[in-house]
């Protein structure tokens, strides 16, 4: 799958998970997904990616977001969408 | 009179500060003179001795300071935070007299008129005890009103121990939260309070204030540990990190601890109906651990783990006792056993540990079986290594429906109904309704 799929996906599951919360943010590879800067909490970042598994595995992409790998890499995957994007492209 | 010890604590510590909330300090001279205020307001404005006296605020300098002096009247203190959404269905179970209201930093006075008739309430106040009623969450999701006498409550805390700068999240309406205040104060430490619990700002404080004590969750050393927020901040004041018995993966534990091998990491177990025990972790990346101390006695029955409490909660005032005749109370925690050593599995129940949060699936499922096409739902937990647990729900429609629509309809309506926590994450669509032959439903 192209790096760019993969980038359209988190971005779409993103803006869903934004509209059902009710926040209008504008979304690019920047935005936050956790730290100060992230408009959802934990509980959010849990829930996109389990949408975002669920995607991927509609086309065919199985894979586990959260693994010990994700926890013990030097820098966090969960950072912004342009740094999950880099790390769910090596898993595939 | 009731905390006499403290005051002499306090009085002995003036200068030392006692809350850092909104970071600002409050030493324990301010507490001292705010304890004093209260007291003759409480006298001014006619609260009598003894009776029950609700506090709507939520955890702050003043708060505490007036929480003190409502004990220290013999008041049976009943905290209900702003996060409580159903404050008059709790001032009635607890038969409360006179509301407590901060506005604008104002307090104001209600009276109710309303006089004890539970046998619990009354037995409190003929022994001239003071009492504090905690709501915890019961097995239906109804909550349970748990009553405890203050005074072998505050027994415990007579017995100096080491002071730590300690950070915390807890609520006073919340068990664990009482009692770390209570040791903070009868050691003379700091309380460091933070309302954004955001990994980034905890440890930015804890660098700040030299915090040494974390009370903390398994999904807070999680986020800790994938926000990587320690390289922005030292937090090598910390001395020791304690979590509570919600699933805590092993992978986590091992993980912090490798990284941070100098805190003691350190498992904690309490309970509403019989406060906090005292507990012993095998190693810091050890699940196993030993419970008890000298105010508790334990044992182990069908792999089920019973607590008998010196310092127990009189009863419930809106459920039976959960207490056999020799006192003893089921945890229902299903424990393994090595030797000494107890490793806590979990409730014995359907219940959903959200991060620390209880999600019953019964509630759940029948706010699913609202929406539209919805025909049955069954609700259960989907293990995460970040949450413990999520919600998970198998659904069952009238007619087909693509899942994607599905799940936005589910997750805005749910949003409206519940805490998000309780939302399902997981959602999976099933051919019939999931109800064996015996009607009872297969999670």
């Amino acid at each position: 799958m192209e790096k760019s799929r993969v980038k359209d996906i988190i971005i779409d599951s993103f803006n869903e998970l934004l509209e059902t919360e009710g926040i209008s943010v504008e979304v690019n590879g920047n935005t936050a997904l956790m730290g100060s800067d992230s408009v959802i909490d934990s509980l959010g970042l849990v829930t996109l990616l389990v949408d975002i598994e669920a995607r991927l595995s509609d086309e065919d992409v199985e894979i586990s977001i959260l693994s010990e790998k994700a926890m013990s890499q030097k820098n966090s995957p969960f950072l912004n969408i342009e740094s999950l994007t880099e790390f769910i492209s090596e898993q595939i | 009179m009731f905390i006499d010890f403290l005051i002499d604590i306090f009085k002995n510590n003036k200068e030392e500060s006692a809350l850092i909330y909104n970071e600002e300090e409050y030493s324990y001279k301010w507490l001292l003179e705010r304890f004093e205020y209260y007291k003759s307001t409480l006298s001014q404005n006619n609260i009598e001795p003894f009776s029950v006296v609700a506090v709507r605020s939520d955890f702050n300098p003043e708060s505490v300071a007036l929480m003190l002096a409502l004990i220290d009247n013999g008041n049976c203190f009943v905290p209900i935070s702003y996060a409580v959404k159903t404050k008059e269905e709790f001032y009635e179970i607890a038969e409360v007299k006179h509301v407590l209201e901060f506005k604008k930093g104002i307090l104001t006075f209600t009276n109710l008129g309303v006089e004890p008739k539970h046998e619990i309430l009354i037995s409190l106040k003929n022994r001239k005890s003071p009492g504090l009623i905690l709501f915890s969450s019961g097995s239906t999701g109804k909550s349970k009103a748990a009553v405890h006498d203050f005074v072998p409550l505050l027994e415990k805390f007579k017995t100096p121990r080491k002071a730590l700068k300690t950070i915390t999240f807890l609520l006073f309406d919340h068990i664990g939260g009482v009692n770390t205040l209570l040791y903070i104060l009868s050691n003379a430490g700091t309380i460091v309070t933070v309302e954004d619990r955001n990994p980034e700002n905890v440890c930015r404080l804890i660098e700040k204030y030299d915090v040494e004590l974390l009370p903390t969750s398994p999904t807070f050393l999680s986020m800790v540990l994938i926000s990587k927020s320690y390289e922005k901040h030292d937090i090598s004041s910390l001395k020791i990190a304690t979590y509570g018995t919600e699933a805590m993966p092993e992978s986590t534990l091992k993980s912090f601890h490798k990284l941070f091998p100098n805190i003691v990491l350190k498992q904690t177990y309490g309970l509403s109906e019989l406060g906090i025990l005292r507990s012993k972790s095998k190693s810091d990346d050890s699940l196993w651990v030993k419970v008890g101390g000298e105010d508790y006695d334990i044992k182990i029955k069908d792999d089920v783990l019973y607590i008998k409490a010196k310092s127990a909660m009189l009863g419930y005032l809106n459920a039976p006792s959960p207490f056999d005749e020799e006192g003893w109370f089921n945890t229902q925690d299903k424990v393994e056993t090595d030797g000494d050593w107890i490793k806590i599995l979990g409730r014995e129940t359907d219940i959903i540990n959200v991060g620390g949060q209880k999600v019953y699936p019964a509630e759940v499922e029948s706010v699913l079986g609202e929406i539209d096409n919805i025909d049955s739902a069954s609700v259960y937990g989907v293990p995460n290594p970040l949450l413990g647990y999520v919600v998970g729900a198998k659904v069952s429609l009238s007619k087909p429906e693509e899942l994607k629509e599905l799940k936005k309809k589910i997750r805005i309506y749910c949003k409206e109904k519940m805490e998000s926590f309780k939302v399902p994450v997981h959602i999976e669509i099933v051919d019939s309704a999931m109800v064996s032959s015996r009607f009872k439903k297969i999670r």
